[in-house]
């Protein structure tokens, strides 16, 4: 890790997704023209995969989001971290990993290659969320968020499977031409539902994104605000034109985005820490932009794709603006903040001009997209008035909390100096810019418009064609508009009163029950599997695992019949055979662990002898040299036990010899089953005949290094695997005997091949 | 079994300068002297290198005879078993002085990395082919690529019969 770099690594990580952004940016006009590039990389072609991807218009608008806000929070993650040595390296490199799995998910042309971004984005966050697993909190909460996630993500893609085979293709761009329908199809916008409102923190799954809220702040500025929590909703803007006809889609999106948007909008005004009230701000916004992503009209597309690009602009920028203060004040209660606002009045600013943009201030672009939502529910969207209560009364919410949030940041008068470390203009400069684009693209709707009509064309529209605007003509929208806003201050203003009534609707207290609920559950299962199934001594496991693999076997030996007894090829075989079996008797009978060994050796030996009498001269050169090496290992670790061979057990010793005859029985048959089949197996002509072209004659060496190559690896791989375990388990590493001076005390020495390990 | 108490006196190494240069074992000295055996060291010093020759033969020779990387590493690994019983674990240092974590990563390297080679060389996995060799004065060879592959494999064998060596037989003589 290049740790001398510290974190201005940070600032070059930063190129990276910046450099993707202006390429992106330059791509912008094509991609708008409807030249969307398209690639496809074979993947496992015999299995029908292949990585296809493609940039079209919704893909581009969350790749924008992503490599810009990734590379503005790389660049502040600079100064954050700057009093901060360690895992630096490591943040960096899974930031920067997560922001390509972003831009997968953007890019993805096929469900499976989806999915497995969408699950590369998870492990990155779990591993943000962690940072290093120091704190039991910490831990909890990147648990939590992990099993949230991944669980609801198995259920997604098993809906990918049922819609992919349904369809006939995995691809999303042949899904529309495809028009899957019917029951498996419904099924499938279930389970896919599930993993996009789970990943997206919608009720019921919400409480992992408060709980993710112990990550540093750059991280869950971009993670949870900016870039992750938006694949859910990005994956329903997918496939919102292909799936908003089937079923439960519209209901299902619909109901439970106003649900989240009102339960989070009422919960963030309870909070008190700044981080978690924003949190619970972006849960209600996820369920905003839920409702307008997938409720298939264009007006409703056209606002989904306004409000996503104006949710990443301020709460990324207010997530920044609370991590400056968290640095600069040392706190983010809001009971303990007092007089930030005249200490530095561009983080006021900046903050100032975010929270408009999210109340829907003209001429924000949080104003154009919640004008652009009013109007697809005050017309044709699914849940006419219903849904538009819903909505208003979400934006009166947001309006509340958005002024508890500016009042509690930044009012009060100045505290005494030195409590405040003024931020550097480089730590600054990261919200101010995303603070200035929500301005700038605000007064650009036309060219705004471009940009998400595009996707929201793919959409019916029954009405006239909707263009964002900063002046629409007067009517019922302007007025809900308006009537947001005053009833948001008003309720502001009076929400201290409400405290009690926050006591009482603890809806979310019962949601977070339920998820631990799970966890020990399923935790107790698991230790009560692990005390019935696994044994606490060691013969004890080896006879439930010598009897189990005795019953698998003979179900599988029975229907295949046991053959004819064949004596012998020469008598030879005979003599050899008497005499292993004398040995295995002895073995049982000796006292002495040690001679008990030797005679085990012999019989090795005697087995050596049958490969040779059957005509197979490499298993006996491998059979001698083993058995050697055995012997000897099994000296030395006869050396550490006791003598006398008198181990206890938990079983009599019927059970224990009924358990050995068994196994010996079977693996008699077994032997005689396979050395009864007198026919060659199926690939040996092939390599009896290409042996000599393929590296010498010898053909089992060639099957070893050349057919079986890959066998051979893997099984390589495994030895050197069980030896550092052994290596490291039995002995804790402490090998003697290693390249070291002569006579250095006992405990140097075990510290010095330690150490070289 | 090492003991410090037979040199008082001299923590550092007991008979600095006492020493012949040439010793049967190098290492054998530090047991104790009831645990030697001076056979069984001549044996040892005898027969170790013959066994490495025995390694070489049988890596070579598994082209056409029973032989190849693995067991030619158990032979390697013989020779040393021979060594440390011979002349305990210093013994063992001394005629091995390499890491066994070395030997073991870079033995799977090597094989690892010769699939991969066959990847970019040819687009298959562990692709490999038979060079032919034509040397003056010597009759013509052939050469299999896989060659690079036993060699891993001789390496990781005898990487695991180090390490089982070192750990298995550290305890009673720490």
């Amino acid at each position: 890790m290049p740790r001398q770099a510290g974190s201005r690594l940070f600032l070059a990580a930063a190129l990276l997704p910046g450099a993707a952004f202006v390429w992106l940016l330059v791509r912008t006009p094509a991609v708008l023209a409807g030249r969307t590039g398209s690639v496809s990389v074979p993947w496992a072609p015999a299995l029908g995969l292949q990585v296809d991807l493609r940039l079209d218009a919704l893909g581009l608008l969350l790749a924008l989001l992503v490599t810009g806000v990734g590379a503005l929070t790389l660049a502040y993650a600079r100064w954050y971290f700057a009093e901060r040595a360690d895992r630096l390296g490591r943040t960096c490199a899974v930031l920067l990993l997560f922001v390509a799995a972003m831009v997968g998910i953007a890019v993805a042309d096929n469900l499976l290659v989806l999915y497995v971004a969408w699950e590369v984005t998870t492990v990155c966050s779990f591993l943000l969320i962690a940072d290093g697993g120091h704190t039991a909190g910490a831990r909890r909460a990147a648990l939590h968020a992990l099993l949230t996630t991944t669980g609801a993500g198995f259920a997604m893609l098993l809906g990918f499977l049922l819609l992919g085979r349904e369809a006939g293709t995995y691809r999303i761009s042949g899904l529309a031409a495809a028009e899957p329908a019917g029951g498996v199809v419904t099924g499938a916008v279930v389970l896919i539902l599930v993993g996009a409102f789970a990943k997206s923190a919608q009720v019921p799954f919400h409480p992992w994104l408060p709980a993710a809220m112990v990550a540093p702040t750059p991280v869950t500025a971009y993670l949870h605000a900016a870039a992750m929590v938006k694949a859910g909703v990005f994956l329903v803007a997918r496939l919102t034109p292909v799936l908003a006809e089937t079923v439960p889609w519209q209901p299902l999106v619909v109901v439970i985005g106003l649900a989240t948007m009102i339960l989070g909008g009422w919960r963030a005004l309870a909070q008190t820490d700044l981080k978690s009230l924003l949190a619970f701000g972006t849960i209600a916004q996820l369920g905003f932009l839920m409702v307008l992503l997938g409720a298939g009209t264009r007006t409703a597309a056209i606002a989904g794709g306004t409000m996503l690009i104006a949710h990443a602009l301020f709460k990324a920028c207010l997530f920044l603006v609370v991590g400056i203060i968290d640095h600069s004040a040392g706190t983010r209660e809001i009971g303990e903040l007092s007089g930030v606002g005249r200490r530095s009045p561009v983080l006021l600013g900046s903050a100032a001009l975010a929270c408009a943009s999210m109340v829907g201030l003209p001429p924000f672009v949080g104003y154009l997209g919640k004008e652009a939502a009013l109007e697809a529910f005050h017309t044709h969207a699914w849940g006419g008035p219903g849904a538009l209560a819903g909505l208003v009364l979400g934006s009166v919410l947001t309006v509340a909390y958005t002024g508890r949030f500016l009042h509690g940041a930044f009012a009060g008068p100045a505290r005494p100096r030195g409590e405040w470390r003024a931020p550097t203009a480089g730590f600054l400069a990261a919200p101010v810019v995303l603070a200035l684009t929500g301005v700038v693209l605000g007064l650009q709707p036309t060219r705004l418009d471009h940009l998400v009509a595009a996707h929201a064309d793919l959409l019916p529209d029954p009405g006239k064609p909707y263009h964002l605007a900063l002046w629409h003509g007067f009517g019922l929208v302007v007025v809900l508009s308006a009537g947001t806003l005053v009833a948001g201050i008003a309720l502001f203003l009076v929400h201290r009163r409400l405290a009690p009534l926050h006591g009482r609707l603890a809806g979310p207290a019962t949601a977070q029950g339920a998820h631990d609920g799970i966890a020990t559950g399923s935790t107790r299962a698991a230790a009560w599997v692990d005390t019935h199934v696994h044994a606490r001594a060691l013969p004890d496991q080896l006879a439930r695992t010598v009897l189990a693999v005795v019953l698998i076997q003979a179900v599988v030996l029975v229907p295949v019949g046991i053959p004819a007894p064949h004596p012998w090829d020469t008598p030879w075989q005979a003599v050899v055979a008497a005499g292993a079996l004398a040995g295995t008797v002895a073995v049982i009978a000796l006292r002495r662990q040690l001679y008990a060994a030797l005679v085990l050796g012999v019989v090795g030996y005697l087995v050596a002898v049958v490969f040779v009498l059957q005509g197979a001269p490499d298993l006996a050169l491998i059979q001698l040299l083993v058995e050697t090496l055995t012997f000897v290992v099994f000296v030395l670790v006869l050396r550490r036990m006791p003598r006398a061979t008198a181990p206890r057990h938990h079983y009599g010793r019927r059970l224990r010899a009924a358990v050995a005859v068994s196994f010996g029985v079977l693996m008699t048959l077994v032997s005689l089953t396979m050395a009864s089949r007198h026919a060659r197996s199926l690939p040996s002509p092939d390599y009896l005949d290409g042996s000599p072209d393929h590296g010498g004659p010898n053909v089992v060496n060639v099957i070893i290094t050349e057919y079986r190559a890959l066998d051979t690896l893997g099984e390589v791989s495994v030895l050197v695997i069980a030896a550092t375990a052994v290596a490291g388990l039995v002995l804790q590493s402490t090998r003697i005997g290693g390249p070291q001076p002569p006579d250095e005390p006992g405990t140097q020495r075990a510290e010095v091949s330690t150490r070289d390990r | 079994m090492i003991d410090e108490s037979d040199h008082p006196g001299d923590p550092g190494d007991p008979q600095a300068g006492n020493e012949p240069l040439d010793r049967l074992l190098p290492g054998a000295h530090h047991l104790d002297a009831d645990d030697r055996s001076l056979l069984l060291e001549a044996f040892a010093r005898l027969v170790h290198p013959t066994a490495l020759v025995v390694a070489a033969y049988l890596f070579v020779v598994g082209l056409h005879h029973p032989g190849g990387g693995f067991a030619a590493g158990l032979v390697v690994g013989l020779g040393l078993l021979l060594r440390r019983v011979a002349g305990g674990p210093r013994d063992l240092g001394a005629a091995a002085r390499a890491n066994p974590g070395i030997l073991l990563g870079a033995g799977l390297a090597l094989a690892a990395g010769y699939g991969i080679a066959g990847i970019v060389l040819s687009g298959d996995l562990l692709h490999g082919t038979v060079l032919h060799l034509d040397l003056p004065l010597l009759p013509p060879h052939e050469l299999p690529t896989s060659m690079v592959f036993e060699i891993g494999i001789l390496l990781i064998t005898v990487g695991v019969v180090l390490d089982i060596l070192r750990t298995l037989g550290a305890e009673d003589d720490r």
